[in-house]
């Protein structure tokens, strides 16, 4: 018997991952002026970042609605258990809020958990995947549930920015907006906590931001789980999560995930940053 | 003032009468819009209401034509053509203009034209537009011309209907629109289309709409925007502005000359030889002109050889730009009291520096050169620092042993990092984070003060030879890490010879702030050189308005 695991397309999980560790994921919707087009499906990534770079006016995203993780939970429920869902923090979406109403709408046997992994993009995804590690070892809903939780507390999502321009546009600053003062140009670095934006420090050339990128990497090792992240920049990501995979213990590869619509709104394009779980030793 | 009566077919040929109605038409159409048209403007300064400067011209067209001498089309173009030549305003009305020249000329003798006849204005017009500029570019209200001229001609040549002939000049003139940001990269920059091509086209669609009997109403129009781009949002890329604001100084003139026997290619030769933005147009016996320069005097009296003078406006677009300026530092003004202060007190000497340093929040302690503080004078700005913990950034080896001793003797908690130049300084407040103590914060800002290199361009104040280099007194000197690199060459050359010995290259960030002793001109002439010297490096140009170093350099 099994417990099936469940994420949101915000959490910018690549296909492959999703389907090596039995994940569903639900797609949810950018919408440019009155178009709306489901992330993923109806608007490439790279399609999307083109249009941010062309539009004066910033997309929004919204959620898939209770009806959508009705017939997502429906079509998944046989022979499971139970269902764990986990989504982009409550703090920046009403996914959750989508996902528990589906859930009761949802005519099924097995029941339905929601966890709001308090991470946005790919740092949801560990989440989500810590989970389905469990879950693929046949550990029961309250196992599956609890290494959610315990990966939720181990989790640290951070970028470098190559503008301010899109966080300011988007209203989403958070606890950084004292960089907003700034006259020079900088490369902004910011960090999620509690589903907050907050500064992580600022740059003058991506080439210091990329040091500093490594250096906190660093300050946060030993890691069970390690995620590269990028807007456009696949390569440089790629030599990136090489060059951090000594952090990871033997035999552990590095993640590399494409920053889509919901969090790439707020970054902008060639935005690069780093989603890992800390060890629990640590 | 504009009334027209909408809904009716008008099929040539035409009277005058139907002229006038036409381009009343268009002008409607274009005052429902002329904010738009306003905003699309990429010039910030003089030539900033595109809009306005067409709408009013057709106004001046319009109002000569309704006490035209008959009713034919030959009286009313004429009419046309003196009110559009007299009432011609800015760049984009003196172009506009060209279009009733080119009418006048094609209905000459003719009581009533046909579409063919406008099908050759149009021609016509488009000519004495590329005339009527200096130095035509393309991706301009030219490009929209000369595809309506186009279109209008082939389709005058087989289609048989004026209403064919003008929807495939307005559909031409639309498409030209639309590919004027391909065209010109100023307009690609700021992610909007050439503001008075699209008003040409406005004017054109009025008039198609007029003959066509097409009765939308004028604020219903299928505007050609860049993709993406939302009419009611669409506005010139505030970035853009600032990089631009400099390029137009002096004082916009233009005047009226009535004479005989005028020369006007000459006249426009002149014009574009002594400034800039010219734009000459009219004929042998009157001619109006257009142009930017700073010596409007001197332009006026060769004017003045030439025949007589009259309808002079002299604008300066200093004191525009200053206005601009003003309303630019009352906005920063705003976002400054949104800053968070922090526990720094930061020493500098020159407006703009002092804001990088206010920016961040820091307390700026006006001081430099030949202005070293006392510690009493540190001290009390620390007091001023409204925090109980204080870094100070002395920013100057002069300035670091008061500022030591000043941290020995305060009540508050001082500590210095040791910045001797302001690139040291700005990248050390760059690491301030409000989240770190005051000891970690000290330790980080003093790592990236040392992660930066400074270079300075000034004049030698004494004669010297230096780190094997001569200089005399009042040449030019540029010194890197304060070592005396090269003498005597020019500003640019002085700039390119500290780069080079800098070895600056890909991936390095060069920032340039220029002092008192130059002008902002000056300043992006140089930055401009050394860009095309050193392609790969990222240079980045700002006002620091420091006394005595035309340029303060901050390479990292």
């Amino acid at each position: 018997m099994s417990v099936k695991i469940v994420t949101d397309s915000t959490s910018d999980m690549p296909s492959d991952i999703a389907d090596q560790f039995g994940i569903s994921v639900i797609p949810q919707k950018v919408i440019f002026g009155t178009e709306e087009l489901r992330d993923g499906i109806d608007i490439t990534i790279d399609d999307f970042y083109r249009r941010l770079e062309a539009s004066n006016t910033l997309p929004t995203t919204s959620q898939a609605s209770p009806g959508e993780f009705k017939e997502l939970y429906e079509s998944i429920a046989t022979g499971a258990d139970a269902i764990v869902s986990v989504h982009v923090s409550a703090a920046l979406s009403g996914t959750t809020n989508s996902a528990r109403s589906g859930g009761q709408q949802a005519n099924i046997e097995c029941s339905v958990e929601v966890v709001d992994s308090r991470q946005a993009g790919m740092g949801a995804g560990l989440v989500a995947i810590a989970a389905a590690r469990v879950a693929q070892s046949g550990g029961d809903l309250r196992q599956v549930v609890s290494a959610a939780e315990d990966a939720i507390e181990r989790c640290e999502t951070y970028v470098l920015l190559d503008t301010l321009e899109y966080l300011q546009k988007g209203g989403r600053i958070g606890k950084a907006r004292a960089m907003l003062g700034t006259l020079l140009s900088i490369k902004p670095m910011i960090i999620l906590r509690d589903g907050v934006v907050q500064e992580l420090g600022k740059e003058r050339t991506h080439r210091k931001g990329m040091v500093r990128l490594r250096r906190v990497t660093e300050e946060f090792a030993p890691l069970d789980e390690l995620c590269v992240v990028h807007t456009t920049t696949p390569d440089e990501a790629r030599a990136f999560a090489e060059q951090l995979r000594p952090l990871l213990p033997e035999g552990k590869e590095p993640l590399l995930a494409q920053i889509g619509s919901a969090v790439g709104t707020y970054t902008g394009p060639s935005a690069l940053g780093v989603c890992l779980l800390r060890s629990a030793a640590k | 003032m504009l009334d027209t009566v909408q809904g009716i077919n008008l099929p040539s040929p035409w009277s005058g009468d139907a002229l006038l109605e036409m381009f009343t038409s268009g002008a409607h159409i274009l005052e429902s819009h002329v904010n738009l048209v306003n905003r699309l403007n990429v010039f910030p300064v003089q030539d900033g209401d595109t809009g306005i400067n067409m709408l009013l011209t057709l106004r001046d067209t319009l109002a000569e034509a309704r006490s035209a001498d008959g009713d034919t089309a030959e009286a009313v173009a004429n009419a046309m053509w003196d009110g559009a030549c007299m009432g011609a305003k800015g760049n984009g009305g003196s172009i506009v203009s060209q279009l009733f020249k080119g009418m006048a000329e094609a209905f000459d003798g003719k009581a009533v034209v046909d579409f063919e006849d406008f099908a050759a204005a149009l021609r016509l017009a488009k000519g004495h537009a590329y005339n009527a500029i200096g130095n035509p570019v393309e991706g301009t209200m030219l490009t929209v011309f000369t595809y309506a001229a186009d279109a209008a001609t082939q389709s005058a040549a087989t289609d048989s209907s004026a209403d064919d002939m003008l929807a495939s000049a307005a559909r031409a003139a639309r498409d030209a629109v639309i590919l004027t940001p391909t065209l010109l990269p100023r307009l690609r920059e700021a992610g909007v289309v050439d503001s008075g091509g699209l008003g040409l086209w406005m004017i054109l669609e009025g008039v198609r709409r007029c003959v066509a009997g097409d009765d939308a109403a004028p604020d219903e129009l299928d505007i050609p925007l860049p993709e993406g781009v939302d009419s009611s949002e669409v506005g010139v890329a505030l970035e853009f502005l600032d990089l631009t604001e400099d390029e137009e100084y002096g004082n916009c003139t233009q005047f009226v000359i009535r004479g005989e026997a005028l020369d006007i290619d000459a006249l426009r030769a002149e014009m574009t030889a002594r400034g800039r933005s010219a734009v000459v147009i009219g004929d042998n016996a009157l001619i109006k002109v257009h142009v930017h320069t700073e010596t409007p005097d001197a332009i006026l009296d060769y004017a003045r050889s030439l025949g007589s003078v009259s309808r002079v406006s002299v604008e300066n677009m200093d004191e525009q730009r200053e206005r601009l300026a003003a309303k630019q530092r009352q906005q920063t003004e705003e976002t400054l009291s949104q800053v968070i202060p922090i526990p720094v007190l930061a020493v500098a000497w020159g407006d703009g520096l002092e804001a990088v340093f206010r920016h961040e929040g820091a307390s700026v302690m006006v001081a430099g050169d030949t202005m070293n503080p006392s510690v009493r004078q540190i001290l009390d700005a620390v007091e001023e620092v409204p925090s109980e913990n204080v870094i100070i950034l002395p920013n100057n080896g002069n300035i670091l042993p008061a500022a030591q001793q000043a941290a020995e003797a305060a009540d508050k908690t001082v500590r210095v990092v040791p910045t001797t130049t302001i690139p040291q300084g700005i990248a050390a407040i760059l690491e301030f984070h409000p989240y770190r103590g005051m000891d970690d914060n000290t330790a980080e800002m003093e790592g990236a003060a040392q992660d930066v290199r400074t270079a300075e361009v000034t004049r030698s104040a004494r004669s010297v030879t230096l780190d094997g280099i001569a200089a005399e007194e009042g040449q030019l000197i540029g010194l890197f890490e304060r070592q005396l690199v090269v003498a005597g060459e020019g500003l640019t050359d002085t700039t390119l010879a500290i780069l080079r010995s800098a070895d600056v290259g890909e991936g390095d960030l060069v920032t340039l702030y220029h002092g008192e002793p130059i002008t902002e001109a000056e300043g992006i002439e140089v930055v401009k050189k050394a860009q095309s010297a050193f392609p790969l490096v990222d240079l980045q140009h700002y006002y620091g308005g420091q006394p005595y170093y035309h340029f303060i350099i901050s390479i990292e």
